[in-house]
């Protein structure tokens, strides 16, 4: 049986919480880096100013969820060491769906459950708002990532241009968040 | 004068705009997963918390009741890609049977074009079916560029360029 994975142990000094328009310029940086590692830094055509004005100005077209690790000492400042972007979107016979865009934490903060608790994060989200799916994209050349979403029981919708398509119906978050 | 006027939709078409949901889903040959009403429609779409927004093709001189009679409706969102910023997602386009070929499309696509350039998208994007050939030769004369094929949807792109261009073209005729 798929199972949504819950052993892992969570990083004890890290939070996870809704973002503020301060934490822009550090989502920014993310950004850059998950372009890198998806090889598509050449089409990133965005700023900072872009995520302060489109997803904490009068129209919200986006929210993101960060993983925010504290500072080891008082001369350091806390860093975001991955993040969640979301938006709402619409499928017509069905209704709200929650769009995941972006999930990425930093490398040396892989393989310590930051993914899983940002997607349980926005699972939460998700069934707060009565949402009847999630849906995403991944690059079929991502197995780590692939492998997480095939654990969480997210089926493979279709294929294009390399890109494949997950969803998880109302179903299957609850059953995820019951585990 | 065209048989019909194009509009921004109100809360009170949305029984209009469910009975044309009805007619696509019968179309795309997927009315067993029809799952919403009239209500969703209007929480979705005129609530507080709304995530889609919808333009409708309404006929004119209409004998019958008070209500409009709805012809077409065009559905989207407004989604935010990382790499891009704002774009403007078409979910749905449909129009009635009987109102095919006069201009219903194209005008409904024009008032979505139109406002993705005013709120300065920089793409539309869509899927189409891809045994939807009618559709899929309105898309190729606007200019739109094919993402990608798998093989039951076609992905499709309209950029900043290409938009303006359509636009210019569609609201001259």
């Amino acid at each position: 049986m798929n199972r949504f994975p819950t052993s892992y142990t969570r990083m004890a000094d890290v939070t996870y919480r809704h973002a503020e328009k301060d934490d822009c310029d550090e989502i920014m940086r993310l950004i850059k880096e998950l372009a890198v590692f998806e090889n598509l830094v050449h089409q990133v055509n965005i700023t900072s100013e872009t995520l302060k004005r489109d997803g904490f100005g009068e129209e919200k077209l986006f929210h993101c969820i960060v993983a925010e690790e504290k500072a080891k000492s008082g001369a350091d400042t806390s860093q975001l060491i991955g993040y969640l972007l979301y938006f709402w979107s619409y499928a017509t016979f069905t209704g709200r769906v929650l769009y995941v865009e972006d999930l990425y934490v930093s490398q040396n903060n892989r393989r310590k459950g930051v993914a899983s608790a940002l997607w349980a994060f926005a699972m939460k989200v998700a069934v707060a708002k009565e949402c009847k799916r999630m849906q995403w994209v991944v690059l079929d050349w991502n197995t780590d990532a692939i492998r997480f979403y095939q654990k969480m029981g997210a089926v493979d919708l279709s294929k294009k241009e390399g890109w494949l398509i997950y969803r998880l119906n109302e179903d299957d978050i609850n059953a995820a968040l019951t585990l | 004068m065209a048989e019909f006027i194009v509009r921004d939709a109100r809360v009170d078409d949305c029984d209009g705009i469910l009975r044309l949901i009805k007619g696509l889903a019968e179309f795309e040959k997927k009315l067993h997963l029809l799952r919403t009403d009239t209500e969703t429609l209007k929480r979705n779409g005129f609530g507080e918390d709304k995530v889609f927004h919808c333009f409708v093709a309404e006929a004119r001189d209409h004998k019958g009741t008070d209500r409009p009679l709805l012809v077409g409706y065009l559905l989207y969102v407004w989604c935010f890609f990382s790499l891009s910023g704002r774009v403007l997602y078409v979910e749905d386009l449909y129009v009635d049977e009987d109102y095919r070929r006069k201009g219903v499309g194209s005008a409904l696509w024009a008032c979505a074009m139109k406002v993705a350039l005013d709120k300065r998208s920089a793409q539309m994007q869509w899927c189409v079916t891809g045994w939807n050939t009618s559709a899929i030769n309105f898309y190729k004369r606007l200019g739109s560029e094919n993402l990608g094929k798998n093989e039951e949807y076609i992905s499709f792109m309209l950029n900043k360029d290409s938009m303006k261009s359509a636009y210019s073209r569609i609201s001259r005729d």
